[in-house]
């Protein structure tokens, strides 16, 4: 079910009003919505889902694939994704998108930035809200 | 750390805070002496019974200094209460926890659109500092704090790793009366000792002899006032001239006074950002340089970061692959340029960070010793790279990268 649903949240590139109840459907933001994580994980898939249900439209990028280019047109970036990975022997490491995108890209442009994906893009631009200072 | 008093928590849908007692963490004590036994919390997600990725909060050392920026809410964590979990710079907002969004609790929910709804209300601010250098806080915490939590043969070590420029007497780990003195007689003067780029010394802070010398304190307005009277009195005189150069770049002497007159009451002095004195409004010039174009290489990655002393190019190259710095014999090995349309040129020998035989490969640095030509803040750089594996070679890539 997940996958199915991931497929449709990486194919199609605006994903409107979706039908799962994710709360109060009064809650609605008329905002039109960049999210850049994960490529085809189920937790990138579950946040789409969300977003479509709150927003007027969600776009997916791959962090790593994140131009400046696609900046325009949108209301809000939210930079997202899971950090952690682990090797056949249960080794844990650490997983960047590793947003290339330059600090004047973003100076005035909303955004938000979540859990460990938005800490690496903070200390690359050595924001404040940086993992680093954590 | 809660604010629930902000707006997030009020618009444009209301926050229910259903706030209870829950025991501090003891960090939150080692952190912050006297701090007490419960923290006011709400539930943001509901607990997993499977382990979850952990959220992130960001430490409030400077956080503040300049109110381009602000914390909203921390949470239970491993550092200090008064980290945060939601903090904002500039048109950014950090959402520091983590989990998937069927666990938001209504509570959570709501705060988290809020949280969208907050960032797109900030469109047009701008960051106007960063968080590049040491705060006269992190020496405050480090003496005040983590001291203690150091084993004692390791404690005059680490308070060396704080503070340069001078001898450090022994007595100051063991008599705190003292340290408090050392530290209060130095204080108003301090600075980093350097600019960075050295990692042995970048955390490092240490008297400004020259601070010192005008008698005033670096971050208070007088310490302008002092040196525009000092410049009036003689246009050449040198110990201005340099505190300037040091504090205020890119306002000459002469210009100092008509400065102060038209942007007194925008001034504000940013230790985090650079140990300066700025003009609010004005946006942060970012280290980080910009690749130019789209094009990408699978097999390396490359950054590039400036301060003012020194280019750092990184390169972290794919498992199986290497490339080559000049020492290697017979090799071509990666080339760096200043492009003539910088405000920068070489300034010596470029330090690689190979294998001792000239080989790079995983994570990398290349630190390039630049100093200014030209006014302005842009560079302009080339880097030219072969890679290979044990049979093969691929053709030469050359990656531009400018601010």
């Amino acid at each position: 079910m997940l996958s199915v649903a991931l497929v449709v949240a990486l194919q199609a590139p605006v994903l409107q009003q979706d039908p799962v109840s994710h709360g109060d459907p009064a809650e609605q933001l008329p905002l039109r919505v960049l999210y850049a994580g994960n490529a085809d994980t189920p937790y990138t898939a579950a946040w789409l889902r969300f977003l479509g249900a709150h927003v007027d439209a969600v776009t997916f990028v791959a962090g790593r694939d994140l131009r400046a280019r696609q900046l325009t047109g949108i209301d809000l970036l939210i930079v997202d994704g899971e950090v952690e990975a682990h090797d056949a022997s249960g080794q844990l490491s650490l997983k960047s998108e590793h947003i290339e995108l330059a600090l004047d890209d973003l100076q005035g442009l909303p955004v938000v930035l979540m859990g460990g994906q938005g800490g690496f893009l903070s200390d690359t631009l050595h924001l404040k809200t940086s993992w680093h200072h954590g | 750390m809660l604010r629930p008093e902000h707006t997030i928590f009020r618009a444009p849908f209301a926050v229910e805070l259903q706030l209870e007692d829950t025991p501090s963490p003891d960090n939150f004590q080692k952190w912050q002496p006297g701090f007490p036994d419960t923290v006011r919390t709400f539930e943001v997600f509901t607990a997993s019974g499977d382990k979850d990725e952990p959220g992130l909060v960001t430490g409030d050392g400077g956080f503040e200094d300049v109110p381009d920026a602000e914390r909203i809410l921390g949470g239970i964590n491993m550092k200090g209460p008064q980290y945060a979990a939601i903090a904002r710079h500039g048109s950014l907002v950090m959402w520091g926890f983590h989990s998937t969004p069927e666990r938001l609790t209504d509570t959570g929910r709501r705060l988290y659109l809020n949280t969208l709804a907050y960032a797109v209300a900030h469109k047009g601010a701008l960051v106007e500092t960063l968080r590049l250098r040491p705060v006269r806080d992190d020496l405050d915490r480090a003496l005040g704090i983590f001291l203690g939590l150091y084993p004692p043969e390791r404690r005059l070590g680490m308070v060396r790793r704080h503070i340069g420029g001078e001898a450090v007497p022994p007595e100051l780990v063991t008599d705190e009366a003292l340290r408090a003195r050392w530290l209060a007689e130095r204080r108003p003067f301090l600075h980093p000792i350097d600019d960075g780029s050295n990692w042995e010394t970048a955390y490092q802070l240490a008297v400004d002899v020259q601070a010192r010398e005008l008698g005033v304190a670096n971050d208070a307005p007088a310490f302008l006032d002092a040196i525009a009277a000092r410049l009036l009195a003689d246009a050449d005189d040198a110990l201005a001239a340099a505190l300037l150069a040091r504090y205020v770049p890119g306002v000459a002497p002469a210009a100092l006074r008509g400065w102060l007159r038209e942007h007194r009451d925008a001034l504000y002095f940013t230790e985090a950002g650079g140990w300066q004195w700025r003009v609010r409004g004005e946006r942060a010039t970012s280290p980080r340089l910009r690749r130019v174009g789209d094009e990408r290489d699978g097999l390396v990655r490359l950054d590039a970061d400036v301060s003012a002393t020194t280019l750092t190019i990184t390169m972290r190259i794919a498992e199986g692959w290497h490339a080559w710095s000049p020492k290697a014999v017979g090799q071509e090995p990666v080339a760096v340029a200043i492009l003539p349309d910088s405000a920068f040129e070489v300034a010596g020998d470029l330090d690689w960070s190979d294998d001792g035989h000239g080989m790079l490969d995983g994570y990398c640095q290349i630190k390039v010793p630049i100093r200014r030509v030209a006014a302005g803040d842009r560079l302009h750089v080339a880097v030219t790279y072969t890679i290979c594996d044990a049979s093969t070679c691929k053709p030469p890539r050359t990656v531009e990268l400018e601010r």
